[in-house]
Protein backbone atom coordinates (compact mmCIF):
# COMPACT_ATOMS: atom_id res chain seq x y z
CA UNK A 1 0.00 0.00 0.00
CA UNK A 2 2.50 2.33 1.21
CA UNK A 3 4.62 1.40 -1.53
CA UNK A 4 2.30 2.03 -4.29
CA UNK A 5 1.77 5.15 -3.18
CA UNK A 6 5.34 6.16 -3.13
CA UNK A 7 5.97 4.61 -6.38
CA UNK A 8 3.04 6.78 -7.37
CA UNK A 9 3.84 10.12 -6.42
CA UNK A 10 7.94 9.13 -7.33
CA UNK A 11 7.12 8.35 -11.00
CA UNK A 12 4.73 11.29 -10.75
CA UNK A 13 7.37 13.46 -10.14
CA UNK A 14 9.33 12.36 -12.79
CA UNK A 15 6.87 12.41 -15.36
CA UNK A 16 5.98 16.38 -14.77
CA UNK A 17 9.42 16.96 -14.49
CA UNK A 18 9.34 16.05 -18.07
CA UNK A 19 6.68 18.55 -18.35
CA UNK A 20 8.62 20.74 -16.30
CA UNK A 21 11.30 20.75 -18.93
CA UNK A 22 9.97 21.46 -21.94
CA UNK A 23 7.59 24.23 -20.57
CA UNK A 24 11.19 25.76 -19.52
CA UNK A 25 13.05 25.43 -22.46
CA UNK A 26 10.05 26.21 -25.36
CA UNK A 27 8.99 28.87 -22.79
CA UNK A 28 11.97 30.30 -21.86
CA UNK A 29 13.45 30.90 -25.75
CA UNK A 30 10.63 31.90 -27.19
CA UNK A 31 9.74 34.10 -24.71
CA UNK A 32 13.26 35.55 -24.71
CA UNK A 33 12.91 36.33 -28.09
CA UNK A 34 9.32 37.21 -28.23
CA UNK A 35 10.55 41.13 -27.46
CA UNK A 36 12.55 41.46 -30.72
CA UNK A 37 9.93 39.97 -32.77
CA UNK A 38 7.66 42.80 -34.69
CA UNK A 39 6.35 43.22 -38.06
CA UNK A 40 9.83 44.60 -39.35
CA UNK A 41 12.02 42.03 -38.37
CA UNK A 42 9.70 39.01 -40.27
CA UNK A 43 9.50 40.84 -43.79
CA UNK A 44 12.98 42.13 -43.96
CA UNK A 45 16.01 41.33 -45.39
CA UNK A 46 18.93 41.54 -42.98
CA UNK A 47 21.46 44.61 -43.05
CA UNK A 48 24.76 45.63 -42.51
CA UNK A 49 26.33 42.25 -41.93
CA UNK A 50 23.29 40.91 -40.18
CA UNK A 51 23.38 42.85 -37.20
CA UNK A 52 20.39 44.67 -38.37
CA UNK A 53 17.01 44.25 -40.42
CA UNK A 54 14.99 40.98 -40.06
CA UNK A 55 14.60 37.25 -41.66
CA UNK A 56 12.40 37.61 -44.33
CA UNK A 57 14.77 35.32 -46.50
CA UNK A 58 14.65 32.60 -44.08
CA UNK A 59 11.18 32.27 -43.45
CA UNK A 60 10.47 32.12 -46.93
CA UNK A 61 13.41 29.99 -48.02
CA UNK A 62 12.18 27.54 -45.30
CA UNK A 63 8.91 27.37 -47.21
CA UNK A 64 10.86 26.85 -50.19
CA UNK A 65 12.83 23.96 -48.99
CA UNK A 66 9.37 22.79 -47.28
CA UNK A 67 7.69 22.53 -50.45
CA UNK A 68 10.43 21.18 -52.61
CA UNK A 69 10.49 18.56 -49.69
CA UNK A 70 6.65 17.77 -49.32
CA UNK A 71 6.28 17.67 -52.93
CA UNK A 72 8.29 14.46 -53.52
CA UNK A 73 7.71 12.59 -49.99
CA UNK A 74 4.28 13.00 -49.52
CA UNK A 75 3.71 11.39 -53.15
CA UNK A 76 6.24 9.11 -52.91
CA UNK A 77 5.52 8.50 -49.29
CA UNK A 78 1.79 7.38 -49.92
CA UNK A 79 2.16 5.06 -52.73
CA UNK A 80 4.65 3.41 -50.89
CA UNK A 81 2.39 2.82 -48.03
CA UNK A 82 -0.39 2.00 -50.12
CA UNK A 83 1.73 -0.39 -51.52
CA UNK A 84 2.91 -1.78 -48.24
CA UNK A 85 -0.87 -1.82 -46.95
CA UNK A 86 -2.72 -2.45 -50.14
CA UNK A 87 -1.12 -4.72 -52.07
CA UNK A 88 1.84 -6.28 -50.74
CA UNK A 89 1.90 -9.85 -48.88
CA UNK A 90 2.16 -10.32 -45.65
CA UNK A 91 6.24 -11.74 -46.37
CA UNK A 92 9.71 -11.19 -45.47
CA UNK A 93 9.80 -8.52 -48.22
CA UNK A 94 7.44 -5.96 -46.23
CA UNK A 95 8.71 -6.27 -42.89
CA UNK A 96 12.20 -5.73 -44.97
CA UNK A 97 10.99 -2.57 -45.81
CA UNK A 98 9.37 -1.94 -42.90
CA UNK A 99 12.50 -1.80 -40.83
CA UNK A 100 14.23 -0.34 -43.19
CA UNK A 101 11.61 2.54 -42.92
CA UNK A 102 12.49 2.80 -39.27
CA UNK A 103 15.86 2.62 -39.76
CA UNK A 104 15.91 5.10 -42.20
CA UNK A 105 14.39 7.32 -39.27
CA UNK A 106 17.13 6.95 -37.44
CA UNK A 107 19.92 8.18 -39.49
CA UNK A 108 21.30 10.98 -37.88
CA UNK A 109 20.28 14.28 -40.47
CA UNK A 110 24.17 14.74 -40.54
CA UNK A 111 24.27 12.10 -42.87
CA UNK A 112 21.42 12.54 -44.81
CA UNK A 113 23.43 16.11 -45.42
CA UNK A 114 26.06 13.97 -47.01
CA UNK A 115 24.55 11.66 -49.28
CA UNK A 116 22.43 14.95 -50.32
CA UNK A 117 25.51 16.72 -51.23
CA UNK A 118 26.99 13.38 -53.00
CA UNK A 119 23.57 13.09 -55.05
CA UNK A 120 21.82 16.24 -55.59
CA UNK A 121 24.43 18.42 -55.66
CA UNK A 122 27.62 16.82 -57.27
CA UNK A 123 26.16 13.56 -59.16
CA UNK A 124 22.68 15.66 -60.40
CA UNK A 125 24.87 19.22 -60.73
CA UNK A 126 22.25 20.56 -58.56
CA UNK A 127 24.86 22.54 -56.63
CA UNK A 128 23.93 24.15 -53.08
CA UNK A 129 20.05 25.10 -53.88
CA UNK A 130 16.31 24.89 -52.89
CA UNK A 131 16.24 21.40 -55.31
CA UNK A 132 18.76 19.89 -53.31
CA UNK A 133 18.30 21.07 -49.43
CA UNK A 134 14.53 20.41 -50.44
CA UNK A 135 15.41 16.92 -52.07
CA UNK A 136 17.37 16.02 -48.84
CA UNK A 137 14.90 16.85 -46.58
CA UNK A 138 12.12 15.25 -48.77
CA UNK A 139 14.00 12.17 -48.17
CA UNK A 140 14.45 12.75 -44.31
CA UNK A 141 10.69 13.46 -44.07
CA UNK A 142 10.15 9.94 -46.29
CA UNK A 143 10.37 7.62 -42.97
CA UNK A 144 7.62 9.48 -40.82
CA UNK A 145 5.14 9.98 -43.83
CA UNK A 146 5.19 6.34 -44.84
CA UNK A 147 5.14 4.95 -41.25
CA UNK A 148 2.15 7.08 -40.67
CA UNK A 149 0.29 6.71 -43.54
CA UNK A 150 0.62 3.44 -43.34
CA UNK A 151 -0.63 2.87 -39.71
CA UNK A 152 -3.61 5.06 -40.90
CA UNK A 153 -4.20 2.61 -44.11
CA UNK A 154 -4.45 -0.27 -42.10
CA UNK A 155 -6.48 1.61 -39.47
CA UNK A 156 -9.33 1.64 -42.63
CA UNK A 157 -11.32 -1.69 -41.49
CA UNK A 158 -11.50 -4.24 -44.02
CA UNK A 159 -15.55 -4.14 -44.15
CA UNK A 160 -15.14 -0.29 -46.47
CA UNK A 161 -13.11 -2.65 -48.71
CA UNK A 162 -15.36 -5.49 -48.81
CA UNK A 163 -18.16 -3.25 -49.60
CA UNK A 164 -16.12 -1.54 -52.17
CA UNK A 165 -15.11 -4.65 -53.95
CA UNK A 166 -18.50 -6.36 -53.92
CA UNK A 167 -20.09 -3.62 -56.04
CA UNK A 168 -17.44 -4.35 -58.71
CA UNK A 169 -14.96 -1.75 -57.65
CA UNK A 170 -11.23 -2.78 -58.64
CA UNK A 171 -8.55 -2.84 -56.07
CA UNK A 172 -7.46 0.99 -57.34
CA UNK A 173 -10.89 1.98 -57.37
CA UNK A 174 -11.46 1.01 -53.53
CA UNK A 175 -7.54 2.42 -52.52
CA UNK A 176 -8.43 5.66 -53.77
CA UNK A 177 -11.83 6.73 -53.59
CA UNK A 178 -12.70 4.86 -50.20
CA UNK A 179 -9.52 3.76 -48.11
CA UNK A 180 -7.30 6.93 -48.79
CA UNK A 181 -10.10 9.31 -48.07
CA UNK A 182 -11.57 7.27 -45.43
CA UNK A 183 -8.02 8.06 -43.55
CA UNK A 184 -7.09 11.03 -45.40
CA UNK A 185 -7.42 13.24 -42.03
CA UNK A 186 -4.95 11.18 -40.68
CA UNK A 187 -2.77 10.80 -43.45
CA UNK A 188 -2.86 14.61 -42.60
CA UNK A 189 -1.59 14.20 -39.45
CA UNK A 190 1.21 12.10 -40.64
CA UNK A 191 2.09 14.81 -42.96
CA UNK A 192 1.79 17.63 -40.45
CA UNK A 193 4.12 15.65 -37.82
CA UNK A 194 6.68 15.03 -40.34
CA UNK A 195 6.91 18.96 -41.59
CA UNK A 196 7.80 19.48 -37.79
CA UNK A 197 10.33 16.81 -37.65
CA UNK A 198 12.17 18.54 -41.00
CA UNK A 199 11.62 21.73 -40.26
CA UNK A 200 14.83 22.45 -38.04
CA UNK A 201 16.68 20.53 -40.01
CA UNK A 202 20.08 22.83 -40.21
CA UNK A 203 22.48 20.21 -41.21
CA UNK A 204 21.42 18.80 -44.03
CA UNK A 205 20.78 22.50 -45.52
CA UNK A 206 23.82 23.51 -44.68
CA UNK A 207 25.83 20.67 -46.83
CA UNK A 208 23.07 21.34 -49.67
CA UNK A 209 21.49 24.05 -49.62
CA UNK A 210 22.13 27.04 -47.79
CA UNK A 211 23.27 30.30 -48.37
CA UNK A 212 24.99 32.29 -46.03
CA UNK A 213 23.60 35.66 -46.60
CA UNK A 214 21.83 36.84 -49.43
CA UNK A 215 20.47 40.04 -50.36
CA UNK A 216 17.51 39.42 -52.95
CA UNK A 217 15.36 35.91 -52.98
CA UNK A 218 16.21 33.49 -54.95
CA UNK A 219 14.64 33.52 -58.33
CA UNK A 220 14.28 29.49 -59.36
CA UNK A 221 14.79 26.21 -57.24
CA UNK A 222 18.61 26.05 -59.02
CA UNK A 223 19.64 28.67 -56.17
CA UNK A 224 20.20 28.60 -52.88
CA UNK A 225 18.34 30.48 -50.33
CA UNK A 226 18.67 31.26 -46.40
CA UNK A 227 16.82 28.88 -43.80
CA UNK A 228 15.73 29.44 -40.07
CA UNK A 229 17.21 27.00 -38.88
CA UNK A 230 21.26 27.25 -40.69
CA UNK A 231 20.17 31.43 -40.20
CA UNK A 232 20.66 30.53 -36.32
CA UNK A 233 23.23 28.32 -36.81
CA UNK A 234 24.94 30.91 -38.73
CA UNK A 235 24.45 33.86 -36.32
CA UNK A 236 25.02 31.77 -33.27
CA UNK A 237 28.47 29.98 -34.39
CA UNK A 238 30.00 33.45 -36.86
CA UNK A 239 28.10 36.14 -34.70
CA UNK A 240 29.37 35.20 -31.07
CA UNK A 241 27.96 38.41 -29.72
CA UNK A 242 26.47 41.27 -31.32
CA UNK A 243 23.80 39.93 -33.26
CA UNK A 244 21.86 38.59 -30.01
CA UNK A 245 18.48 40.00 -30.01
CA UNK A 246 18.38 38.62 -34.11
CA UNK A 247 19.95 35.06 -32.93
CA UNK A 248 16.65 34.99 -30.28
CA UNK A 249 14.11 36.41 -32.21
CA UNK A 250 15.00 34.24 -35.11
CA UNK A 251 14.43 30.70 -32.62
CA UNK A 252 11.76 32.56 -31.13
CA UNK A 253 10.45 32.49 -34.20
CA UNK A 254 11.26 28.96 -35.76
CA UNK A 255 9.98 27.52 -32.03
CA UNK A 256 6.71 29.07 -32.42
CA UNK A 257 6.57 27.49 -35.87
CA UNK A 258 7.13 24.07 -34.34
CA UNK A 259 5.36 24.65 -31.21
CA UNK A 260 1.65 25.63 -33.72
CA UNK A 261 2.39 22.26 -35.59
CA UNK A 262 2.73 20.27 -33.08
CA UNK A 263 -0.38 21.51 -30.82
CA UNK A 264 -2.37 21.28 -34.39
CA UNK A 265 -1.53 17.52 -34.22
CA UNK A 266 -2.87 17.32 -30.89
CA UNK A 267 -6.23 18.78 -31.45
CA UNK A 268 -6.31 16.91 -34.78
CA UNK A 269 -5.75 13.66 -32.93
CA UNK A 270 -8.36 14.53 -30.41
CA UNK A 271 -10.74 15.01 -32.48
CA UNK A 272 -9.73 11.92 -34.65
CA UNK A 273 -10.13 9.72 -31.54
CA UNK A 274 -13.59 11.16 -30.71
CA UNK A 275 -15.31 10.55 -33.94
CA UNK A 276 -13.90 6.98 -34.10
CA UNK A 277 -16.27 6.52 -30.47
CA UNK A 278 -18.65 8.01 -32.94
CA UNK B 1 -39.00 -24.45 -59.74
CA UNK B 2 -38.67 -21.81 -62.26
CA UNK B 3 -35.05 -21.88 -64.32
CA UNK B 4 -32.99 -21.39 -61.56
CA UNK B 5 -30.22 -18.80 -61.64
CA UNK B 6 -27.22 -20.45 -60.05
CA UNK B 7 -26.20 -24.14 -61.84
CA UNK B 8 -23.13 -25.65 -59.17
CA UNK B 9 -21.85 -28.74 -59.93
CA UNK B 10 -19.01 -30.44 -57.95
CA UNK B 11 -17.97 -27.14 -55.93
CA UNK B 12 -15.05 -27.50 -53.59
CA UNK B 13 -13.60 -24.92 -51.77
CA UNK B 14 -10.06 -24.88 -49.72
CA UNK B 15 -8.69 -22.84 -47.65
CA UNK B 16 -4.99 -23.61 -47.92
CA UNK B 17 -5.27 -27.84 -46.42
CA UNK B 18 -8.64 -27.30 -44.86
CA UNK B 19 -11.29 -28.20 -47.20
CA UNK B 20 -14.10 -26.11 -46.44
CA UNK B 21 -16.61 -27.14 -49.05
CA UNK B 22 -17.64 -30.62 -50.48
CA UNK B 23 -19.17 -31.45 -53.87
CA UNK B 24 -21.40 -28.80 -53.68
CA UNK B 25 -24.55 -29.70 -56.75
CA UNK B 26 -27.45 -27.28 -56.35
CA UNK B 27 -29.79 -25.42 -58.28
CA UNK B 28 -30.62 -21.66 -56.86
CA UNK B 29 -33.77 -20.67 -58.03
CA UNK B 30 -34.50 -17.82 -59.82
CA UNK B 31 -36.16 -14.69 -58.17
CA UNK B 32 -36.82 -16.49 -54.50
CA UNK B 33 -35.58 -15.94 -51.53
CA UNK B 34 -33.03 -19.12 -50.40
CA UNK B 35 -31.86 -19.33 -46.77
CA UNK B 36 -28.67 -20.73 -46.35
CA UNK B 37 -28.63 -22.39 -43.07
CA UNK B 38 -26.11 -24.69 -40.44
CA UNK B 39 -24.33 -24.67 -37.10
CA UNK B 40 -20.75 -22.23 -37.41
CA UNK B 41 -18.14 -22.89 -39.56
CA UNK B 42 -20.21 -25.65 -41.59
CA UNK B 43 -19.08 -23.32 -44.74
CA UNK B 44 -22.39 -21.19 -45.37
CA UNK B 45 -20.65 -18.06 -45.74
CA UNK B 46 -18.02 -19.67 -47.28
CA UNK B 47 -20.78 -20.99 -49.89
CA UNK B 48 -21.95 -17.55 -50.09
CA UNK B 49 -18.83 -15.91 -50.73
CA UNK B 50 -18.00 -17.96 -53.84
CA UNK B 51 -21.23 -16.64 -55.54
CA UNK B 52 -19.74 -13.54 -56.45
CA UNK B 53 -15.81 -14.38 -55.72
CA UNK B 54 -15.15 -12.59 -52.52
CA UNK B 55 -13.14 -15.51 -51.13
CA UNK B 56 -10.54 -15.07 -53.60
CA UNK B 57 -9.46 -11.92 -51.32
CA UNK B 58 -8.28 -14.50 -49.27
CA UNK B 59 -4.27 -15.47 -50.23
CA UNK B 60 -4.86 -19.30 -49.30
CA UNK B 61 -8.19 -19.68 -50.80
CA UNK B 62 -8.61 -21.94 -53.93
CA UNK B 63 -11.91 -23.54 -55.73
CA UNK B 64 -12.89 -26.49 -58.31
CA UNK B 65 -15.72 -27.31 -59.80
CA UNK B 66 -18.74 -25.36 -61.82
CA UNK B 67 -20.42 -22.60 -60.86
CA UNK B 68 -22.69 -21.10 -63.81
CA UNK B 69 -24.63 -17.68 -63.32
CA UNK B 70 -27.44 -18.09 -66.02
CA UNK B 71 -25.19 -19.99 -68.13
CA UNK B 72 -21.74 -17.99 -67.52
CA UNK B 73 -19.15 -19.83 -65.68
CA UNK B 74 -18.11 -17.62 -62.75
CA UNK B 75 -15.35 -19.59 -61.45
CA UNK B 76 -13.04 -18.16 -64.32
CA UNK B 77 -14.74 -14.72 -64.96
CA UNK B 78 -12.82 -11.86 -63.82
CA UNK B 79 -14.16 -11.26 -60.51
CA UNK B 80 -14.32 -7.46 -60.56
CA UNK B 81 -16.57 -8.17 -63.55
CA UNK B 82 -18.84 -10.60 -61.86
CA UNK B 83 -19.33 -8.84 -58.79
CA UNK B 84 -21.29 -5.59 -61.01
CA UNK B 85 -23.70 -8.57 -61.25
CA UNK B 86 -24.31 -9.55 -58.01
CA UNK B 87 -25.45 -6.92 -54.55
CA UNK B 88 -24.42 -8.21 -51.38
CA UNK B 89 -25.18 -7.20 -48.01
CA UNK B 90 -22.51 -7.82 -45.08
CA UNK B 91 -23.78 -9.15 -41.41
CA UNK B 92 -22.31 -5.46 -39.87
CA UNK B 93 -23.53 -2.26 -41.65
CA UNK B 94 -21.08 -1.00 -43.26
CA UNK B 95 -21.79 2.14 -45.15
CA UNK B 96 -18.88 4.02 -46.42
CA UNK B 97 -17.91 7.43 -44.22
CA UNK B 98 -19.27 9.46 -46.68
CA UNK B 99 -22.86 11.15 -47.44
CA UNK B 100 -25.71 9.19 -47.61
CA UNK B 101 -26.57 9.88 -51.72
CA UNK B 102 -22.02 8.66 -51.72
CA UNK B 103 -22.84 5.76 -50.76
CA UNK B 104 -25.39 4.92 -52.89
CA UNK B 105 -23.69 6.55 -56.31
CA UNK B 106 -20.22 4.47 -55.57
CA UNK B 107 -21.25 2.22 -57.38
CA UNK B 108 -23.12 3.42 -60.14
CA UNK B 109 -20.20 5.64 -60.46
CA UNK B 110 -17.66 3.25 -60.64
CA UNK B 111 -19.25 1.59 -63.33
CA UNK B 112 -18.66 4.82 -64.94
CA UNK B 113 -21.97 6.95 -64.90
CA UNK B 114 -21.42 10.45 -64.18
CA UNK B 115 -24.65 12.45 -65.26
CA UNK B 116 -25.66 14.01 -62.62
CA UNK B 117 -30.05 13.48 -62.90
CA UNK B 118 -29.30 9.44 -63.78
CA UNK B 119 -27.44 9.52 -60.19
CA UNK B 120 -30.31 11.16 -58.79
CA UNK B 121 -32.96 9.43 -59.78
CA UNK B 122 -30.76 6.25 -58.95
CA UNK B 123 -30.50 7.35 -55.42
CA UNK B 124 -34.35 7.93 -54.70
CA UNK B 125 -35.23 4.74 -56.76
CA UNK B 126 -32.72 2.76 -54.51
CA UNK B 127 -33.38 4.20 -51.60
CA UNK B 128 -37.23 3.82 -52.17
CA UNK B 129 -36.55 -0.21 -52.63
CA UNK B 130 -34.70 -0.49 -49.39
CA UNK B 131 -37.42 1.77 -48.06
CA UNK B 132 -35.49 4.09 -46.38
CA UNK B 133 -36.44 6.69 -48.81
CA UNK B 134 -39.19 8.52 -46.59
CA UNK B 135 -36.35 8.70 -43.63
CA UNK B 136 -33.75 10.27 -45.59
CA UNK B 137 -34.88 12.15 -48.65
CA UNK B 138 -34.29 15.23 -46.99
CA UNK B 139 -30.55 14.90 -45.45
CA UNK B 140 -28.69 12.73 -48.18
CA UNK B 141 -26.38 15.11 -48.02
CA UNK B 142 -25.72 13.91 -44.19
CA UNK B 143 -23.10 11.67 -43.14
CA UNK B 144 -24.09 7.89 -42.97
CA UNK B 145 -22.58 7.36 -39.96
CA UNK B 146 -25.27 9.58 -38.29
CA UNK B 147 -27.89 6.98 -39.41
CA UNK B 148 -29.05 4.14 -36.77
CA UNK B 149 -28.08 0.63 -37.45
CA UNK B 150 -31.27 -0.57 -39.07
CA UNK B 151 -31.03 2.49 -40.99
CA UNK B 152 -27.36 2.20 -42.31
CA UNK B 153 -27.98 -1.75 -42.72
CA UNK B 154 -31.08 -0.55 -45.14
CA UNK B 155 -28.63 1.70 -46.81
CA UNK B 156 -26.46 -0.99 -47.73
CA UNK B 157 -29.02 -3.02 -49.00
CA UNK B 158 -29.86 0.61 -51.20
CA UNK B 159 -26.07 0.66 -52.55
CA UNK B 160 -26.16 -3.03 -53.09
CA UNK B 161 -29.20 -2.61 -55.31
CA UNK B 162 -28.14 0.99 -57.20
CA UNK B 163 -25.77 -1.32 -59.64
CA UNK B 164 -29.49 -3.48 -60.43
CA UNK B 165 -27.53 -6.68 -59.84
CA UNK B 166 -29.07 -9.76 -60.71
CA UNK B 167 -28.62 -11.79 -57.30
CA UNK B 168 -28.61 -10.16 -53.77
CA UNK B 169 -26.63 -11.89 -51.36
CA UNK B 170 -26.97 -11.39 -47.76
CA UNK B 171 -24.94 -12.13 -45.00
CA UNK B 172 -26.51 -12.34 -41.59
CA UNK B 173 -27.81 -8.96 -42.28
CA UNK B 174 -29.64 -8.87 -38.90
CA UNK B 175 -27.31 -10.04 -36.66
CA UNK B 176 -26.29 -7.16 -35.55
CA UNK B 177 -29.75 -5.10 -35.49
CA UNK B 178 -32.52 -5.31 -32.49
CA UNK B 179 -35.99 -7.33 -33.31
CA UNK B 180 -37.81 -4.09 -34.62
CA UNK B 181 -35.14 -3.09 -37.36
CA UNK B 182 -34.43 -7.18 -37.97
CA UNK B 183 -38.69 -6.95 -38.53
CA UNK B 184 -38.38 -4.42 -41.07
CA UNK B 185 -35.11 -6.03 -43.09
CA UNK B 186 -37.17 -8.97 -43.15
CA UNK B 187 -40.32 -7.46 -44.20
CA UNK B 188 -37.90 -5.62 -47.07
CA UNK B 189 -36.73 -8.43 -48.03
CA UNK B 190 -39.99 -10.59 -48.84
CA UNK B 191 -40.74 -7.28 -50.97
CA UNK B 192 -37.49 -7.28 -52.52
CA UNK B 193 -37.58 -10.91 -54.09
CA UNK B 194 -40.57 -10.23 -56.31
CA UNK B 195 -37.67 -8.82 -58.33
CA UNK B 196 -34.45 -10.51 -57.02
CA UNK B 197 -33.09 -13.45 -56.52
CA UNK B 198 -32.05 -13.77 -52.42
CA UNK B 199 -29.50 -16.12 -51.24
CA UNK B 200 -29.48 -15.03 -47.31
CA UNK B 201 -27.13 -16.97 -44.93
CA UNK B 202 -28.77 -16.69 -41.27
CA UNK B 203 -28.01 -17.88 -37.44
CA UNK B 204 -31.10 -17.74 -37.02
CA UNK B 205 -33.60 -21.06 -37.97
CA UNK B 206 -36.61 -19.00 -37.12
CA UNK B 207 -35.88 -16.37 -39.54
CA UNK B 208 -35.19 -18.59 -42.01
CA UNK B 209 -38.10 -20.52 -41.92
CA UNK B 210 -39.91 -17.05 -41.81
CA UNK B 211 -38.19 -15.67 -44.95
CA UNK B 212 -37.08 -18.47 -47.49
CA UNK B 213 -38.92 -20.13 -50.38
CA UNK B 214 -35.48 -22.72 -50.19
CA UNK B 215 -33.04 -23.90 -47.42
CA UNK B 216 -29.89 -25.10 -47.82
CA UNK B 217 -28.72 -26.61 -44.60
CA UNK B 218 -24.93 -27.35 -44.65
CA UNK B 219 -23.19 -29.68 -42.06
CA UNK B 220 -19.08 -29.43 -41.91
CA UNK B 221 -18.77 -28.50 -45.36
CA UNK B 222 -21.52 -30.55 -46.81
CA UNK B 223 -25.02 -29.81 -48.88
CA UNK B 224 -26.98 -32.24 -46.49
CA UNK B 225 -30.27 -31.06 -47.73
CA UNK B 226 -31.75 -28.32 -50.22
CA UNK B 227 -35.61 -28.17 -50.60
CA UNK B 228 -38.33 -26.11 -50.40
CA UNK B 229 -38.50 -24.18 -46.94
CA UNK B 230 -41.95 -26.43 -46.45
CA UNK B 231 -40.57 -29.43 -46.97
CA UNK B 232 -37.49 -29.21 -45.23
CA UNK B 233 -39.76 -28.05 -42.21
CA UNK B 234 -42.83 -30.78 -42.23
CA UNK B 235 -40.60 -33.74 -43.68
CA UNK B 236 -36.46 -33.19 -43.50
CA UNK B 237 -35.11 -36.41 -45.39
CA UNK B 238 -31.52 -36.72 -43.45
CA UNK B 239 -30.90 -36.86 -39.65
CA UNK B 240 -28.70 -34.02 -39.06
CA UNK B 241 -30.93 -31.49 -40.98
CA UNK B 242 -34.09 -32.99 -38.47
CA UNK B 243 -31.44 -32.67 -35.25
CA UNK B 244 -30.79 -29.19 -36.38
CA UNK B 245 -34.48 -27.95 -36.85
CA UNK B 246 -34.81 -29.58 -33.63
CA UNK B 247 -32.01 -27.76 -32.10
CA UNK B 248 -30.01 -30.23 -30.80
CA UNK B 249 -27.22 -28.75 -32.27
CA UNK B 250 -26.79 -25.24 -33.61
Amino acid sequence: MIIDRMAKIVFGIISYLLVTIILLIVGFLILSGLDDINLEFLTSFPRNSMTEGGIWPSILGTVYFLSIALLFSVPVGILAAVYLSEYSKENRLQRLVLTANNILAGIPSVVFGMFGLSLFSITFGFGTSVIAGGLTLGIMSLPYIISNTHESLVAVPKSYREASMALGANKAETTFKIVIPASSSRILTGVIIAIGRIIGETAPLLFTGAAFYITRNPSSPFEPAMALPTHIFVLSAIYPDNVTPKLEGSVSVLLIIVVALFMSVAIRRRRESRKMEG
Amino acid sequence: MTEPIFKIKNLNVFYGEKHALKEVTCDIPQRKVTAVVGPSGCGKSTFLRVLNRMNDLIPSYRHTGSVKLLGDEILDMDPVLLRKHIGMVFQKPNPFPKTIQENVTYGPRIHGIRNRQVLREITEKSLKQAALWDEVKDELKKNAANLSGGQQQRLCIARALSVEPDVLLLDEPTSALDPIATQRIETLIEELSEKYTIVIVTHNLQQALRISDYVMFFYVGELVEFDTTEKITSNPKDQRTSDYLRGIFS
